[in-house]
């Protein structure tokens, strides 16, 4: 039986997704405002019971920008670690199970892309393609999926000698079975891991990347974007930062307390481990 | 009936110093319902043949540079991939030495048997799903449901030996490999896993071929014995006559190296002396004559031949003992 006390890390992490969700489907409609909707005559308001956490440098509501804000950070953040994955992964276990010159050639590309500083090849990339939420994502996917299959390769390359790997093909698994089925689960541990890490990472590469104009373009709000432009108004209007920043850090916290959360609920050994911290209570 | 046929199959190692046999020129054998063991030290290749009759060696350093092996009529060293696949763990299955390491740590158990069961016999998952809990209990797993949904941590050595059984049996396999099934257990549950082996063996008249370094424990359980040394076979008979009249000079050794109980606890335990020689330094002649002590002049000059004469029990030296 599953129980959210046997897990506290998964519990609190998924409290903290699950009001993000909330805040991000609820929280436009309820504070009754546009988040382009400009008043010059309140800019930069302190939090208030008319503005819950205060206005912008143009008097726009900063509850409605951080909930549609929420929106356009979290889909980047979330699809570009995604595609990361999907690629690092499939990319490390051909690397890692194949090795030879398949390895070779794999590793020097991925050397190639680790060579060239992230924030440039984010750049290039945007900067080749045009700005925009889709190409934003995918040069941030392009920046990420090496650290996957560095570390898939890595774990590949133990598991590819452990005996249930010989005991499959002598049972007539196909490589592709293999690679799949029988590796596959094994790297889920530390990969987990590194996505949640991950997210949290992305958040903030994308803050950087708007507010370098290459990103998302104005007035679509993203946490990058006010956290990077309320620096302007730090003495004025301090929260704008302040505010930004809590929330990229509580989703980050929360991302990686679920992601640790989840690989010990996905490690086998972390069932028992539950079943005796159950039992013995 | 003979099931698997092996002639004159040779693995080599291609090693930075040259290239060894380690596997040399074996022929053996195999009938329905029998089961054979192949007998030998540490590195005396005989698990690098029951790889190789699955073309399972390590390749590289491993090749089989020549040789057969019959199976139901076709040579399982000269078959496309995708064949082969369809005979491993369908037609052959195999059990391999340490049951803590050949069971994939994140599956579990149920879902590893219904893994071949579907692949091999195209079952649904419902079906696959019930014959695998019949499997576990005809490996005799005490409570199958509940342990099919147990992950391989949680079951001890012995248990972990039965499931892998349950998987090599779960096609109906015409033959089975134990390379040394019951090396990683202790002496109670080796017993028990031998006998769980040759129950089921009775019942479906499969072959078995037991490889092993425990003469003793293959006295007990094998038809007939092969002994290997140095890659080569170097004598092949009936059980009984392997352990009452061991004809060739290594054989003698291991058979008088068995300590017995109850034996007087400041006798002398014999022993071979010396080492095996590491396969690049074989000697032109006999493998063994270092560390023989019946060597003639020709042993260090001449290979001995396996002798055709008794076709019941057949042994390559030039100055064997005494039947």
């Amino acid at each position: 039986m599953f129980s959210w006390r046997g897990n506290l890390s998964l519990a609190a992490g998924g409290t903290i997704i699950a009001t993000i969700v909330l805040f991000v489907l609820f929280g436009p409609l309820v504070s009754g405002y546009e988040f382009d909707q400009m008043d010059m005559r309140n800019r930069l308001q302190l939090p208030s019971a008319i503005h819950w956490l205060g206005t912008d440098n143009f008097g726009r509501d900063l509850w409605t920008r951080m909930a549609v804000g929420a929106r356009v950070s979290m889909v980047i953040a979330v699809s570009s670690v995604a595609i990361a994955v999907v690629v690092g992964v499939t990319v490390g276990l051909v690397s890692g199970y194949f090795g030879g010159w398949v390895d070779l050639a794999i590793m020097r590309v991925v050397d190639i892309f680790l060579g060239i500083p992230p924030i440039v090849l984010a750049l290039a990339i945007v900067a080749a393609l045009g700005p925009g939420v889709v190409n934003l994502t995918l040069s941030l996917a392009a920046v990420f999926w090496t650290e996957y299959a560095r570390v898939v390769r890595s774990v590949t390359l133990s598991h590819r000698e452990a005996d249930y790997v010989a005991a499959a093909v002598a049972l007539g698994a196909s490589k592709a079975r293999i690679l799949f089925i029988e590796i596959l689960p094994n790297v889920v541990g530390p990969v987990i891991v590194l996505a949640t890490l991950g997210i949290g990472t992305a958040i903030i590469a994308e803050s950087g990347l708007s507010f370098l104009g290459f990103g998302v373009e104005p007035p679509t709000p993203t946490w990058g974007w006010t956290l990077a432009y309320g620096t302007r108004y730090l003495r004025a209007a301090p929260w704008l930062s302040t505010v930004a920043g809590l929330a990229i850090m509580i989703t980050v916290l929360g991302f990686n307390l679920f992601g640790d959360g989840l690989r010990d609920y996905l490690d086998p050994r972390g069932v028992a481990r539950r079943y005796r911290r159950l039992s013995s209570t | 009936m003979t099931v698997l046929e092996v002639k004159a199959l040779t693995t080599v190692l291609h090693l930075p110093f040259g290239t060894v046999p380690v596997v040399n020129n074996v022929s053996l054998d195999l009938h329905a319902g029998e089961t054979l063991g192949i007998v030998g030290e540490s590195g005396c290749g005989k698990s690098m043949l029951a790889l190789s009759l699955l073309g399972l060696q390590p390749n590289p350093p491993a090749e089989i540079s020549s040789g057969s092996a019959h199976f139901e009529n076709v040579d399982l060293l000269d078959m496309p991939p995708a064949r082969l696949r369809r005979i491993r763990g369908k037609r052959i299955g195999m059990i391999f030495q340490d049951p803590m390491a050949a069971l994939n740590p994140v599956m579990k158990i149920g879902d590893q048997i219904t893994e071949v069961l579907r692949r091999h016999l195209d079952m649904s998952r419902s079906a696959a799903k019930r014959r695998a809990v019949d499997l576990l209990e005809l490996v005799r797993v005490p409570d199958p449901v509940r342990r099919a949904g147990e992950y391989p941590f949680q079951l001890s050595g012995g248990l972990r030996q039965r499931v892998m059984i349950a998987i090599a049996l779960s096609c109906n396999p015409a033959v089975l490999i134990a390379d040394e099934p019951t090396t990683a257990l202790d002496v109670t549950i080796q017993r028990q896993i031998l006998e769980l082996v040759r129950d089921l063996q009775a019942d479906r008249g499969m072959a078995v071929l037991h490889i092993t370094h425990d003469l003793g424990l293959i006295s007990e359980h094998a038809d007939r014995v092969m002994v290997m040394y140095a890659g080569r076979i170097i004598e092949q008979a009936t059980t009984v006559n392997i352990i009452d009249h061991p004809r060739h000079p290594y054989t003698a050794g291991l058979v008088n190296c068995a300590p017995a109980l109850g034996q007087n606890r400041n006798s002398h335990l014999s022993e071979i002396p010396g080492i095996v020689p590491p396969l690049n330094q074989l000697p032109p002649g006999c493998s063994f004559e270092p560390r023989c002590l019946r060597r003639l002049a020709r042993c260090r000059q001449v290979v001995p031949e396996l002798d055709r004469h008794h076709s019941r029990h057949v042994t390559a030296c030039h100055n064997p003992c005494s039947a």
